[in-house]
């Protein structure tokens, strides 16, 4: 067992401390895209998807992205209404920066953002006016979660943040502070009075062990499962808290957590659509799917850089509609098409095809029904086809697979 | 007393309450009813600012708490000496002078959190502490009442991912974001096509032993039969202009749908964002702007789908309600624009809706809530009066308990059934 502990603990380390790893294959698949990544350029907004969505498909360092997506996902900010793909771009260098950094250290990053600063009106926000729209958001989002503060705390949060606001004659824009229109008057935020900046708001958010409980809940589930147990929460909360806000340390420790390997965090989680997308691209170790892969995450839902609103993208079962299966299996089919067969073992008998693939794009457990079913497609008369037929069948049987029901689970 | 099915199904028994009869019959004998009424949900998502769409423009202390963002007297569309309607809204204004528009006002909750998403979830859970994965209102509602057999054209949400209102326990809703991914591609028979989509529509056949794996099955069989259904519809009209917005086309697919008669109850569609935080109006005009462009689309889609179904002849089986989460904060920002309040307003629009009023009170803007209009009217009475006078149903078992009922709808007429068959 110590040997299996041990492999695991190499495992999780290569996954975690991801910055050894070399990327150069990434690399120099960006440079051949030539992208089109500066503006003015109406290109640059479907460029920066493409960009994403290759490191996604092609990193060796599969967490980093992971994380700079759940960075994403937490501090959703849209293009929708940001408009300029260069800060969203910037934005997302940051969340690369810090994927597995300090979270304070983060968050007082993104309360810098250019595009944060437009996303939530932070930048218009003036001491006779606070605007309330980021205060709210920080602390019901991003930090702490409803119910564990008072409007006046929303309000004070808001205050604090006046004069954080952007320097428009700049290009792109720039942050600026401007004490001029800084609300400096006393306010009372979490039972700490004064006069309060938006440091203060974040180091003060920072050490509530509330935040704690809130990031906790929010990796454990984003890794593991939905509705952690109290006790877990608290356990990796106390990792955060005691790490200072040290996101690495408790991803370190989930992912090496028996919970991690229970029967609830297995085939228990749907597929986003981009964990579809990306799953189907990297299994089938296809080439290049991006133009097909924007499509079907638009139709369901999940283009980068557009989640819904600030709450990010929804989870679990309500991804699962009747337009987005469609979507699914389209996507499938697109995959598929271009998928080599002699990427993996084929088996000279129908069922073991049908065995080694479903292990293959899984491991992947289905029912008896569906087994004889794909078998029978396969060889529907009993034998195998051959030559182009049997590559045709082979890909038939690969987008089957992706199409299942089985397989929209993780 | 006793009633079959068939003498039911036969006479209507309009009079009999619903409760009288087990939820199972009650189900049964609104497949025969219910089915041929239409209610279009409109979700304005973000927090419509009720105090510029329905405008209390005598009163002065709207003049000063909107002394930026307020619409110039002269613009304003005026319909009676407490409200005008925004200048973007002239064929609402139309519809309710030809009363077949009417809103309530005051709408909400009592609340002191105006986070969006609890909001939203609290409207369409119609709970004030909704629970993870707790069904929605239209969702229980279908639960209990929509047909057993139910068509993919039953209820339908017209949105990214599922909507919350009609999330169910039984009565799964139809999912529909992009219409061309129901369009089909012929397979010439016996092509490694068609082997491939037969083997796919039988392989979503089979039944699933766990609970997750069969609810997405059941939900790509619904989608096949949705390609095949879909193919049936009536075309859109020929003669009536929609708005190209997203809006525009998913009130002229739903048209089509009802058009179609194949039963179908809701449509719930969506429109956003009206989370007017900054850049409600135009620095320059405050007639212009965000808020001015949704209602212009709000008003243009919605006159729209009423002239395409009056003209189709099922007026008279359509009834439309949009909401939103929360009204918007009586006193305006300094980013042109204002925060999240509470009280809002419902609309209501449809040949049998009691229009060209509006239900509830004036404005009070002197006793506010935080600097927000107050709650006076329960939004679930809205949704209790729809059941009862509309979907069919005990509000009661949907909603846990009664709720005022409003009377924004004509009694029902003994000929409504009879159209179109």
């Amino acid at each position: 067992m110590a040997a299996v502990r041990d492999g695991l603990e190499n495992t999780v380390d290569r996954l975690v401390d991801y910055e050894s790893i070399p990327n150069n294959a990434l690399d120099q698949r960006i440079a051949s895209m030539h992208l089109r990544l500066a503006q003015p350029d109406p290109q640059t907004t479907v460029d920066i998807v493409r960009l994403w969505l290759t490191r996604m498909i092609y990193t060796a360092r599969p967490l980093e992205e992971r994380m700079t997506f759940f960075w994403h996902d937490h501090f959703a900010t849209s293009i929708e209404k940001i408009g300029e793909s260069t800060l969203m771009r910037n934005q997302n260098d940051l969340f690369r920066k810090y994927a597995l950094g300090s979270f304070r250290a983060l968050c007082s990053e993104v309360a810098r953002d250019p595009a944060m600063l437009f996303w939530l009106d932070n930048y218009l926000s003036v001491k006779e006016h606070a605007n309330e729209n980021f205060g709210r958001e920080l602390l019901e989002l991003f930090t702490l979660g409803r119910g564990n503060y008072t409007e006046t705390d929303v309000q004070s949060a808001a205050r604090s943040f006046t004069g954080w606001t952007l320097d428009l004659t700049t290009y792109p824009v720039v942050f600026k502070y401007d004490d001029s229109i800084h609300d400096h008057t006393s306010k009372t935020f979490l039972g700490f009075t004064g006069d309060l900046d938006g440091n203060d708001i974040i180091r003060i958010i920072c050490s509530q062990e509330q935040h704690g409980r809130f990031m906790a809940a929010k990796l454990f589930s984003f890794f593991a499962y939905d509705d952690p147990e109290p006790e877990v929460v608290d356990r990796f909360a106390r990792i955060y808290l005691d790490g200072s806000n040290d996101v690495r340390a408790t991803v370190r420790a989930i992912l090496l957590s028996p919970e991690m390997y229970s029967s609830r965090a297995i085939w228990t989680k749907v597929k986003s659509p981009l964990d579809h997308v990306i799953g189907a691209c990297r299994m089938l170790e296809v080439q290049d799917e991006i133009t097909t892969s924007r499509l079907e995450l638009s139709r369901q839902g999940q283009i980068p850089y557009g989640p819904p609103d600030v709450s990010g993208w929804p989870s679990g079962m309500t991804w699962i509609t009747t337009t987005s299966l469609l979507s699914r299996m389209n996507l499938a089919k697109a995959t598929a098409a271009d998928f080599d067969p002699a990427v993996f073992d084929s088996p000279s008998a129908a069922a073991q095809i049908v065995d080694a693939y479903l292990r293959r794009l899984g491991p992947l457990q289905v029912d008896p029904a569906s087994r004889e079913e794909m078998i029978n497609y396969l060889a529907p008369t009993g034998s195998l086809p051959a030559g182009s037929t049997l590559t045709v069948r082979l890909q038939g049987l690969a987008q089957i697979i992706l199409s299942l029901p089985e397989w929209q689970l993780l | 007393m006793t009633i079959t099915r068939r003498d039911f199904v036969k006479t209507g028994f309009a009079g009999v309450s619903l409760a009288f009869f087990s939820t199972r019959l009650g189900a049964a004998a609104l497949a025969a009813t219910g089915s041929e009424r239409t209610l279009v949900v409109v979700q304005m998502v973000g927090g419509n600012d009720t105090l510029n769409t329905f405008i209390p423009y005598l009163d002065p202390l709207y003049r000063v708490a909107r002394a930026t963002i307020g619409i110039p007297d002269p613009q304003i569309l005026k319909v009676d000496s407490a409200f005008g309607f925004h200048p973007s809204m002239i064929e609402l204004a139309d519809l309710y002078r030809s009363r077949k528009f009417a809103f309530v006002t005051n709408v909400g909750f009592s609340t002191r959190d105006r986070s969006h998403f609890f909001c939203q979830d609290v409207w369409q859970t119609a709970n004030e502490s909704p629970e993870i994965g707790e069904p929605g209102w239209i969702g229980r509602w279908a639960d209990l009442y929509a047909p057993t057999n139910m068509s993919p054209a039953t209820i339908v949400g017209v949105a990214a991912s599922e909507t919350r209102g009609l999330v169910a326990k039984r009565a799964f809703p139809t999912c529909l974001v992009d219409l061309s991914v129901f369009k089909p591609s012929p397979e010439a028979p016996n092509s490694e096509a068609d082997l491939l989509a037969r083997t796919l529509r039988r392989l979503y056949g089979f039944n699933k032993s766990s609970a997750m794996t069969e609810q997405i099955r059941e939900q790509g069989d619904t989608a096949f039969r949705a390609i095949d259904l879909f193919q049936t519809l009536p075309p859109a009209s020929s003669v009536i202009d929609y708005p190209a917005s997203p809006l525009g086309q998913a009130l002229q697919f739903s048209a089509r749908l009802i058009a179609g008669q194949h039963g179908t109850n809701v449509i719930w569609v969506t429109l956003g964002s009206f989370d007017t935080h900054a850049d409600e109006v135009t620095a320059a005009n405050s007639t212009k702007g965000a808020h001015a462009t949704l209602l212009r689309d709000l008003s243009a889609s919605l006159d729209a789908f009423q002239d395409d179904i009056e003209l189709r002849g099922l007026a008279d089986r359509v009834l439309v309600m949009a909401w939103s989460e929360f009204g918007r904060r009586v006193q305006e920002n300094s980013s042109l624009g204002c925060d999240h309040g509470k009280a809002g307003s419902v609309m209501l629009l449809g040949s049998r809706v009691k229009g060209g009023q509006w239900y509830g009170d004036p404005y009070n803007l002197r006793d506010l809530d935080e600097g927000d209009l107050k709650p006076r009217i329960d939004f679930r009475s809205v949704y209790a009066t729809i059941i009862k006078g509309w979907l069919g149903g005990d509000p009661s078992l949907v909603l846990g308990k009664p709720y005022e009922q409003l009377g924004f709808l004509q009694e029902a007429s003994p000929r409504h059934r009879a159209v179109g068959r």
